[in-house]
């Protein structure tokens, strides 16, 4: 689907633009392959091109360089997405450019350097009008970011830069607890059964009761501890620090209190959190600084592309 | 003389005679053009007219209009402006109209003093008169007899002869011709015709006018006497109109008064008196000549004059204020005359008024024209003669420190200008010209005259260079001569080799820039030469700084060339110039004192006034900022502290100087604020902020520095304590030498030759106050004990008695007692300083291999030094927190080390494989006995690992819980305590005891025995649900416990961790108005610094915000929203907490205190920077305490 989207004719011409120009006197640039009769694209780049052939510079899994020559008639697909002129012609005066041409560019997460290009250029049309831009650039950035904490960085950036302050950005991980409501006592056994099984690593019988409405429920009213979400995020082992067997200190904490709530006849004691429990190394990492030029590893300062380097512009 | 001797009597023909004499005379001298009234006596005689009849006759001709043609009309007098209310008195008597007509007379006459004379006559009769006089020596009876014969001649009217003789001896009195008297056609035709250009004529001086004025206003009085109210209306006339002074005002109306027969009822005693008076001015007088007699026969005044000349005035009946006047009055005499005494008195009165005129004047020069201008005011309005006029104006220009500049200084000031130009650039440009008019305006040279001075200047020069040229072109034309011949005679030497010399040839194709080697590189070509500098005063130099650059030329022989590098028009080169010059420049200033020190900060300042260009000016600033502050690097020796603090004396002293434009100053400031990071928004002079904060930023690295290597830091504070007294007062630098000293001291192991004076400084301070740091040092006994001894010397000679080296605590206590030093007194002062000791041992780095729990640690210890800051910071109010946290000490904590990282030891894994199969076997064991062995051997190993697996633990809870025989039962009991600190026992406990096949009593032994405590049971039904309940609640609690799983900070270090930061919050909340019993201790910190942000948040809510304020702490909401929502643990929802709290605290420390916004901004960017290098949320939880220490040393010092 992507290459049918790629070679849209606009593409098309860039492409043979910046073959034509690869010809002549063009710095190296990466570039993606993609061979006939082969679905896995080739990426490098590109180390010498003429009419006949291309020369692409590969680097292998252990980190090895090859030169690796194909003739043209071979080649299916040639990709070299970031231009150096079309970066040159982009101009700090058209903050929207910037955007574009990175969401152009997020389209080709194959490529690293169209990766690495989009990023910069995202955060530069972020910091050039934080008023228009910050908030889409900073969205459209976050595809790029494996890392969950750092897409909440962003979007947490986005939400203070961007004029409307948008709180929906931040919507999706706060719990939405309704506790204190009556619990049928017959529904209460099962939902302490459904913690126990969870923290016994009874996991696959966790998850199928964890389906059932009632319990679910039972959960978010029974108990301010612990959410229906938390509860399959351990037996999933995707939140921070769980593994598959391991339930990190604070969720043991969770489970437990939850527990001891749901089965308690006195009024439910707030849980101390305390900080033991969150020596997972997830929680190690530091919190993330809430400015732009610390959101990448680029300075959005040097938003001018000349002679193949990014400089600030001249005051 | 016909008419003299005239026949003809004078009778009431008489009259019949002038009228006819009149008429012919007109006819006559209409004939003659009026320029021969020599023969007006002849024909006197012809008329038979007497002597009196002709004067008649003369008076008649010469002061009655004539009817025909009608007379031009009379202009406007300038004076008649100048005194309107001269004739719009108020309800004038007739007297005063008749006094005042006269006035307005001799104004609107002025032209001429002598209206009743011809000008030609008058002129004839001056230069007549004079040679007579000159013949004569002088008015001798034969000078009168022949003056009066030239005035007969001339027809001069006798009652105008006395003044005209009196101003023949003034040397300004110079009457001419007039052309425009002319015959009456002349005049007549005046009125279609433009008047020709009158000629300047000298105008009656104010003293002749208003005595001719006081005559006329004297003879229309009715009595010959002036009542005191009619006399100071006439003194009035004279200082008001014609800008007398009151002094000669009067003297002029007591001469006139006298010359005319006038009394001044004031210069008049009355007549009832006037015997005694004069009776006793004569007993006076003989008195006074018995005294002088006395005291000249006893050769001068000593005691036995005294009594002599007490016994004389006793015996003359004269009192002994009349004696003492008489005496004062015999001294008075002996030095001046009754006259002088006048004169003085006008001098001191035109001595003010040069005081007033000359304050005004800010070129410090004063030129000649108006020195001559104020002389002749002092004769014109004080009547002083000329000569005491210019010597009481010289003491005043003394006085004034004013220099008085002649026209030849002026001219040749302005020629030495043009002469440099025409040097420099061969010509003189409009924009030099007008600078040079300009220097010549303020020089006193009008334009014309310095057009003058210029043009010829310039022609000179032209003359000269054509001179020089044209000598230049002969030296040339010889020289060319002589190498051509020369050039020959080489060539033909060449052209005989065997007798050649070699050398010669070697030598010219050695020669640099030889012709052949490097074409077209001719040195000696005048283009490639570069401009010849000369040290000369340049176009926009003022006069102060071309003395002052001309005294540091003077003073500073080895920056001449760099000096005389700036003198030129070129920007550029001037710019390279100034950057060459100043850091020397700067450095001289640091090396020198007095004078020369402030002769060279004067230039600087000057040349950032002076200097046209804009772009040069920002050179100077930027020599003048750069490198000023040190910012993140540590003091050290090579630390230019001197020149740092005189470049940013100098550059905010140059930017304060009073008429900079004010461009130029913000270039300096901003430089400066950027630079050191102050704001010059607040009130605080900003000489002195930006002098006090350098220094006090010195000190901080100093005291970062002693804590590293006290001895460097000895050495550096004894030389900074020294230059800071150049630009601090005194009792503010001990008092930063207070603290520093108490620092070092206590660190130092050497260097105390160096450091003595300093130590020594403080501890002998009049203010005891200043010894309390070193005192607090010292009583915790010094590193060294060299350095203990030496300063226990010094103590003790500061309070004169013995002390004990080896018990500071008892000698520090005996000086306090001695001293009287009220601690309640300096209590703020001295919490601040315990704060900085404790805060001094931190900063912001922390070393690379520094670990999670080493960090946590210190963030533990930074938050209780924040306590002390804070408390610091309250004063009277912080105090009783302050103390007691002093009491309690800072955090115990310690890196747990049971706690290590990597996997579980082999020993604890084999273990745990051990009791796995024991439980195993207890499972499989059908012999009760054999079940209690294995029991028993399980609960001996149970100790090595920490927990076990649920699994397992289910095995063997399931076999606890089983029914089973009592003997059993009762021998596994008493093992169930070596299983309590298996978390996983107890849950597994836990969750079968709803299902457990035993009674409730058994169950509620097991699970007793199995947590050590007895649970309480409400009632039989809910019993099995409160043993749970107890079980679960065990584990949670001491789940905190529990060694690491990721291996890098144990849970116990890290809830004490927590618990010791929640502690502090709440004496932060506390010191922040939270009662104690709100802040109860099971709050985490997080929590509790949520509510200082709160508290925070609500002081800020009630001040009054701008708008951009309000946008800043709306901006600040919304970052703790987002920081709560990045916040994924309570430790980084702390981190998070701790950031917007000292957000706040900043801004609203910043609005009270705006000065200190910009360092505040500082300790937040810091912050910022800090935790995006962080690679632990410990590091930042650590970076948070500390960023808050910052704030309470930044904002506690400034309390």
């Amino acid at each position: 689907m992507m290459r049918k989207r790629l070679l849209t004719p606009a593409m098309a011409a860039i492409l043979l633009a910046m073959l034509f120009v690869l010809g002549t006197t063009s710095p190296i640039q990466a570039a993606v392959v993609y061979l006939k009769g082969r679905s896995e694209p080739l990426v490098g780049f590109v180390e010498f091109s003429d009419d006949q052939s291309i020369t692409l510079r590969v680097t292998t899994e252990k980190g090895e360089e090859l030169h690796r020559k194909f003739m043209r008639s071979e080649i299916d697909l040639l990709l070299q997405p970031v231009i150096p002129s079309r970066l040159a012609s982009l101009s700090p005066d058209n903050p929207r450019a910037y955007r574009e041409y990175a969401e152009e560019l997020v389209e080709m997460k194959s490529d690293p350097e169209a990766v690495e290009t989009a990023t910069r250029l995202f955060i530069i049309a972020a910091h050039l009008s934080p008023k228009t831009e910050a908030r889409s650039a900073l969205l459209g950035l976050t595809p790029l970011v494996k890392d969950p904490q750092r897409v909440r960085q962003l979007r947490a950036l986005a939400y203070m830069i961007d004029p409307k302050h948008d709180a929906k950005l931040l919507q999706g991980d706060s719990p939405s607890a309704k506790s204190g409501a009556a619990v049928d006592d017959k529904i209460r056994e099962d939902t302490v059964s459904v913690l126990q099984m969870v923290r016994t690593e009874h996991r696959a019988d966790a998850k199928q009761q964890l389906q059932r409405e009632e319990i679910r429920d039972a959960i978010r009213s029974g108990t301010k501890q612990i959410t229906p979400e938390e509860c399959l995020e351990i037996i999933q082992g995707t939140c921070p620090g769980c593994g598959q067997g391991v339930i990190p200190p604070y969720m043991m904490q969770k489970l437990i209190a939850a527990e001891l709530e749901l089965i308690s006849s006195k009024s439910p004691t707030e849980m101390p959190r305390q900080w033991g429990y969150f020596l997972d190394e997830s929680f190690q990492k530091p919190l993330p600084v809430l400015t732009l030029d610390k959101a990448t590893r680029f300075d959005p300062a040097k938003c001018i592309f000349r002679d193949g380097k990014w400089i600030e512009p001249s005051p | 003389m016909a008419y003299g001797s005239s026949p003809t009597s004078y009778g009431d023909n008489g009259s019949q005679r002038i009228d006819a004499f009149v008429r012919e005379a007109e006819a006559f001298l209409a004939s003659r053009g009026g320029h021969d009234p020599t023969a007006l006596p002849a024909l006197a005689y012809q008329f038979g007219l007497s002597r009196e009849e002709y004067q008649q006759a003369v008076d008649v001709l010469y002061s009655h209009p004539k009817p025909q043609p009608e007379p031009p009309p009379v202009p406007h007098h300038p004076v008649e402006a100048e005194f309107p209310e001269l004739l719009a008195d108020e309800e004038p008597t007739t007297a005063e109209v008749l006094e005042e007509e006269p006035l307005v007379e001799a104004l609107t006459t002025a032209e001429s003093e002598f209206p009743e004379i011809r000008p030609s006559d008058l002129c004839s009769f001056v230069q007549q008169a004079r040679i007579i006089l000159s013949d004569e020596h002088g008015w001798t009876e034969r000078a009168v007899a022949r003056v009066n014969f030239v005035a007969d001649q001339l027809l001069i009217p006798h009652n105008v002869r006395g003044d005209l003789f009196a101003r023949l001896g003034d040397r300004d009195f110079q009457p001419r011709p007039q052309e425009d008297v002319r015959p009456a056609e002349h005049l007549h035709t005046a009125e279609v015709e433009p008047p020709p250009q009158p000629k300047p004529k000298r105008r009656p001086t104010p003293s002749k006018t208003f005595k001719h004025y006081l005559r006329k206003a004297l003879e229309a009085m009715p009595a010959k006497r002036v009542n005191e109210r009619r006399e100071m209306k006439l003194i009035q006339e004279g200082t008001t109109k014609l800008g007398l002074s009151e002094v000669l005002a009067r003297d002029l109306l007591l001469e006139v008064a006298q010359q005319e027969g006038y009394i001044v009822a004031s210069a008049i005693e009355k007549p009832v008196e006037e015997e005694e008076i004069r009776a006793k001015e004569e007993t006076i007088t003989t008195f006074q000549q018995r005294a002088a007699t006395i005291i000249a026969g006893q050769g001068g005044v000593n005691s036995l004059t005294r009594i002599m000349i007490a016994q004389v005035a006793e015996e003359l009946g004269l009192t002994p204020e009349q004696r003492d006047e008489a005496l004062s009055s015999i001294q008075r005499q002996t030095e001046k005359n009754q006259s002088d005494e006048r004169l003085q008195h006008r001098a001191t009165s035109y001595q003010q008024f040069l005081h007033e005129k000359l304050e005004h004047v800010k070129h410090g020069i004063v030129i000649a024209t108006l020195a001559q201008k104020f002389v002749q005011l002092g004769v014109d309005m004080h009547g002083l003669p000329q000569d005491l006029a210019w010597k009481t104006l010289r003491e005043t220009l003394q006085e004034e420190e004013l220099r008085l500049i002649t026209v030849e200084q002026a001219e040749s000031h302005i020629n030495s200008l043009v002469d440099d130009l025409m040097l420099e650039e061969h010509y003189v440009s409009m924009q030099n010209r007008q600078r040079l008019l300009a220097e010549g305006d303020q020089w006193g040279l009008d334009d014309r005259k310095c057009q003058q001075l210029i043009e010829s200047r310039i022609l000179e020069n032209a003359r000269n260079a054509n001179r020089g040229q044209r000598r230049a072109a002969l030296v040339f034309g010889a020289f060319f001569s002589l190498l051509l011949f020369g050039g020959g005679y080489l060539i033909y030497l060449r052209s005989v080799p065997p007798n050649a010399d070699p050398s010669v040839a070697r030598s010219a194709q050695n020669q640099p820039g030889n012709g052949t080697n490097q074409p077209g590189l001719d040195p000696t070509e005048p283009e490639n030469k570069p401009e010849k500098l000369v040290w000369t005063r340049q176009p926009w130099w003022s006069e102060s700084l071309s003395l002052d650059l001309i005294q540091v030329y003077q003073n500073e022989t080895a920056l001449q060339p760099k000096l005389t590098a700036i003198c030129t028009p070129d920007l550029q080169k001037r710019i390279a110039a100034y950057q060459t010059l100043l850091p020397p420049l700067i450095t001289t200033a640091v090396a020198r004192d007095g004078k020369e020190k402030e002769v060279i900060r004067k230039s600087i300042m000057g040349l950032v006034q002076d200097e046209p260009d804009d772009e040069a000016v920002a050179v100077i600033a930027q020599s003048l900022t750069d490198d000023i502050a040190l910012k993140d690097a540590p003091i050290s020796g090579a630390t230019p502290v001197s020149q740092m603090l005189e470049k940013a004396y100098e550059a905010i002293n140059a930017a304060q100087q009073p008429g900079l434009p004010e461009a130029r100053k913000l270039m300096l400031q901003s430089r400066l604020e950027k630079e050191l990071g102050i704001s010059y928004a607040g009130s605080a002079p900003p000489v002195e902020l930006t002098m006090s904060e350098m220094i006090r930023d010195l000190y901080r690295k100093l005291r970062d520095l002693s804590t590293t290597d006290a001895n460097t830091a000895a050495r550096l504070h004894a030389n900074l304590s020294a230059t800071a007294q150049n630009y601090l007062p005194a009792d503010q630098v001990i008092a930063k030498d207070s603290n520093l000293v108490a620092e070092i001291v206590a660190r130092m192991t050497d260097q105390w030759d160096v450091y003595e004076p300093v130590v020594r400084r403080v501890i002998n301070s009049d203010k005891v106050e200043m010894l309390l740091p070193i005192l607090d040092a010292y009583e915790q006994k010094l590193k060294s004990h060299g350095i203990q001894e030496k300063v226990t010397a010094l103590l003790s000679r500061r309070i004169g008695r013995g002390l004990d080296a080896d018990d500071p605590v008892q000698s520090a206590a005996m000086i306090r007692t001695q001293l009287g030093i009220d601690t309640q007194i300096a209590r703020d002062g001295e919490m601040y300083r315990t704060f900085l000791r404790r805060s001094g041992s931190y900063t912001w780095d922390v070393p690379d291999t520094a670990s999670p729990a080493e960090m946590a640690i210190e963030a533990a210890q930074l938050g209780y030094v924040s306590v002390l800051g804070h408390a610091a910071t309250q004063g009277e109010l912080g105090q009783r927190i302050f103390e007691s946290t002093i009491q309690n000490g800072p955090p115990d904590l310690e890196l747990d080390q049971s706690v290590s990282a990597g996997p579980m030891p082999t020993r604890q894994a084999a273990a745990l494989s051990n009791i796995e199969l024991l439980i195993q076997r207890i499972q499989r064991a059908t012999n009760p006995i054999g079940r209690v062995d294995i029991y028993k051997d399980l609960c001996s190993i149970s100790g090595e690992v920490d927990d076990i697996d649920y699994p397992a633990a289910d095995q063997l809870v399931d076999y606890i819980l089983r029914p089973k025989q009592r003997a059993e039962q009762s021998q596994i009991q008493n093992g169930l305590r070596a299983f309590s600190h298996w978390p996983t026992v107890k849950l597994a406990m836990a969750d079968q005891i709803p299902k457990a096949r035993r009674a409730v009593d058994d169950i509620e032994l097991i699970v007793n025995s199995m947590l050590g405590q007895t649970v309480p049971i409400d009632s039989y039904h809910t019993a099995r649900d409160d043993l749970r309940e107890a079980l679960l609640k065990n584990v949670l609690e001491e789940m905190g416990g529990e060694p690491a799983r990721s291996n890098m900070l144990s849970p116990q270090l890290a809830n004490d961790v927590a618990q010791s930061l929640g502690d502090s919050y709440r004496l932060h909340a506390q010191l922040c108005g939270i009662p104690a019993d709100q802040l109860p201790s099971t709050q985490s910190p997080e929590e509790v610094a949520s509510r200082l942000i709160e508290i925070e948040k609500n002081r800020l809510h009630s001040l009054k915000l701008t708008d951009a304020e309000t946008v800043q702490l709306n901006d600040l909401s919304r970052r703790e929203i987002a920081l709560d929502y990045l916040s994924n643990s309570p430790i980084s929802g702390m981190v998070a907490r701790q950031r917007i709290w000292l957000r706040l605290l900043a801004m609203r420390h910043g609005k009270d205190v705006p000065q200190l916004q910009s360092r505040l901004q500082q300790i937040v960017d810091q912050l910022d920077q800090q935790d995006a290098q962080a690679t632990s949320v410990m590091a930042q939880l650590r970076s948070g305490e500390m960023a808050l220490v910052k704030f309470w040393e930044l904002t506690g010092g400034s309390a």
